[in-house]
């Protein structure tokens, strides 16, 4: 005999007995934006989508359109991206006590330690901070709410490259504060050779009060555009927070928001592009204050690649949207680094299925290099996508107060092919390594400039004598023949 | 021409419901539907922030409250198998919330409930959910797991009958 369904129905109230707790119903209230903000965003997009119409009318309809209507849609979020600065504090000892900071240029992405990408969309990083949801923040700019999937291997990821680079780190799991949270852990790396100390907040779900500021670059000056308490409790309401920016006051966020849309719309120039379109770089660039962004819309796998002067490739894209979700897999950049081109996979958060939206960023300063460059297809089996070419004028600030630091740095892309100019084949691990080596460079100069420099011309060096011995370099050359050397000449300073 | 047509027919003006509302009115249920899959609390709760983060990013908005409610569980679904798909490479953490003693019996049964649903069918289980534990029609089931309300009827028919298999002991036990 079956059961009436309100025996049934009497497990499944056991079963879903949760109701929203407070903290919860905070986290939804934070994300629910503003309506007037969300209305100006249906008005950019409707103004975005009667330009598209006029456009296809005036034109032949061609599927171009979507690939500009998809740079709109790209260059909206790119809007919402800021330079970011983020410091964090957390209270202890009865004060509020910094406990990291990190610099982006806010729209980029940067390479872990291990090749693989890793995420850091300020948009993203916002409101993950706005719904005091976990934050993970590592070294090399990390922040993400991906506590230990891949984001775990970042961190391995930098404390073996620390070691690799001399120090003597000291790995303190959880050890300092877990007792007075549930689950806090923190990542304690001290370098026992320097004194420094990198502090890693692993998991915020935490009794212990932490708050991140977020500051974006405006006119020069750092501004604080954001203040979000990571956890909750009466701890956080005092004492009242001081940010260390004296005589300045939080601002509005959305109004920020608004401020870069509205610039981005009035500044961003669409070119679409056919196959084999040659582009001059140094028209771009005189045109280009900023980010040049490559949209595309075809099928869900994609080839492509572009072609230097000298019919070398230089850079190969393979898109594999995965349902949705930022997954690079297949990003391969024949360049050493990945910091000169590097994609990014960009699919907006967005409950529909939407796997053919991918965007690449190039960098203006890697493309000056390359004079030219040609977009083309790497294979015929699959149907080239349609392109489309987005200049932003007006350019995203960038942050780095070391910045010329670390365009000489970027000299070091240049190892990458030999004299005569070809490309050296089989060697993008080493590439992710020396991505790797970017960071910590970049990193090391803020603290130690004249050490990272030294590093640097070692690194030079070796790489040349290894090329002179006819060895390719590769991953294990750089394991078991640079590393040692490079740790015996900072062992030696 | 299709995108244009697609963000002229979701003007927010035009929308019934508002980004606000579909928090208030929905948070309760959709916590329900994920708290039937997801535990701890914590995770549950997670995921829930995370459902409505993706949602009420979204330039689109349902038009109804039927819509917005199979809207936003079709979300989270997506968001709790993700969920599924990230715990699998986490090492468990330890928690230390530990139950009071009169709970245990009714933490027991949610357990097993959710241990019954875990192992059917992932259309069949939400289904369950959807049904027993939100009283949603067999229409607005449909319209988030994506079958007409005939597949609906046949999915919810062939779940119970598994659930109620499953379930025997604990079905037994009610009064």
């Amino acid at each position: 005999v079956n059961p009436p369904d309100t025996k049934i129905q009497a497990l499944f109230d056991q079963a879903t007995d949760l109701e929203p707790s407070d903290l919860l119903r905070q986290r939804i209230d934070s994300l629910t934006p503003n309506p007037a903000k969300r209305n100006f965003r249906w008005l950019y997009a409707t103004g975005a989508a009667a330009l598209l119409l006029t456009a296809s009318l005036i034109t032949t309809l061609t599927p171009r359109a979507d690939a500009a209507g998809l740079l709109q849609q790209a260059g909206q979020n790119a809007a919402n991206l800021p330079s970011l600065r983020c410091n964090s504090y957390a209270f202890r000892n009865g004060k509020w006590e910094p406990i990291g900071e990190y610099l982006t240029s806010g729209n980029c992405f940067r390479r872990s330690y291990n090749g693989k990408f890793s995420e850091l969309q300020t948009r993203t990083a916002r409101y993950r901070a706005i719904g005091k949801d976990r934050i993970l923040m590592t070294k090399n700019g990390t922040l993400s709410n991906n506590l230990m999937g891949h984001d775990d291997i970042h961190l391995e990821g930098h404390i073996e490259f620390l070691k690799k680079m001399g120090w003597n780190p000291t790995v303190v799991w959880g050890s300092r504060i877990a007792n007075e949270g549930r689950a806090l852990k923190v990542v304690e790396i001290t370098d026992s050779r320097k004194g420094d100390r990198e502090t890693f907040w692993i998991d915020e779900v935490t009794k212990l009060p932490v708050r991140v500021v977020f500051s974006a670059l405006l006119n020069g000056a750092w501004t604080p555009t954001l203040r979000s308490d990571i956890s909750p409790g009466p701890a956080v309401e005092s004492p009242e927070f001081q940010p260390n920016f004296p005589g300045q006051e939080i601002i509005d966020q959305d109004a920020l928001a608004n401020e870069w849309e509205k610039k981005l719309a009035k500044t961003t120039q669409i070119l679409p592009l056919a196959d084999n379109t040659q582009i001059n770089v140094s028209e771009l660039t005189r045109l280009a204050n900023g980010d040049i962004i490559l949209a595309y819309t075809g099928p869900s796998v994609s080839k492509a690649r572009l072609v230097g002067q000298d019919g070398s490739t230089y850079y190969r894209i393979a898109f594999e949207p995965n349902d949705g979700r930022i997954e690079p897999r297949n990003a391969r950049p024949l360049r050493p680094g990945g910091r000169d081109f590097h994609a990014l996979w960009f699919t907006p958060a967005n409950p529909e299925p939407t796997p053919k939206q991918v965007r690449v960023e190039l960098f203006t300063h890697a493309m000056r290099k390359l004079g030219s460059f040609t977009l083309a297809p790497t294979s015929t089996n699959q149907p080239f996508p349609e392109w489309a070419l987005a200049i932003d004028a007006y350019g995203l600030a960038h942050p780095m107060p070391y910045l010329s630091l670390e365009a000489k740095l970027r000299d070091v892309a240049d190892w990458w092919r030999d004299p005569q100019g070809k490309k050296i084949e089989g060697s993008f691990k080493l590439g992710n390594e020396l991505g790797s080596w970017f960071d910590f460079a970049r990193n090391g100069l803020r603290r130690d400039p004249e050490a990272a420099r030294e590093a640097i011309a070692t690194l030079r060096e070796m790489m040349a004598d290894a090329r002179s011995r006819g060895e390719d370099p590769n991953p294990q050359l750089f394991e078991f023949g640079w590393i040692p050397r490079l740790q015996k000449e900072a062992d030696a300073r | 021409l299709k995108a244009s047509a697609v963000v002229l027919t979701d003007c927010p003006l035009a929308s019934v419901t508002t980004q606000s509302e579909l928090a208030d009115q929905f948070l309760a249920d959709v916590l329900k539907f994920v708290c039937a899959f997801i535990r701890p609390k914590a995770d549950a709760e997670d995921v829930t922030a995370e459902t409505f983060r993706s949602a009420l990013t979204s330039l689109r908005l349902p038009k109804s409250h039927q819509e917005a409610r199979a809207w936003l569980l079709k979300v989270a679904r997506r968001r709790i198998a993700d969920h599924v798909r990230q715990r699998k490479r986490r090492p468990v953490s330890t928690r230390s919330d530990e139950p009071q003693q009169d709970q245990r019996n009714s933490l027991a049964t949610g357990a097993a409930v959710r241990a019954i649903l875990a192992e059917m069918p992932a259309d069949q289980s939400a289904a369950l959910v959807m049904k027993y534990s939100l009283g949603m029609s067999s229409e607005e089931i449909g319209q988030s797991i994506g079958r007409s309300v005939a597949a609906t009827n046949s999915l919810l028919q062939r779940g119970r009958a598994i659930f109620q298999d499953r379930a025997q002991s604990l079905l037994e036990d009610l009064p």
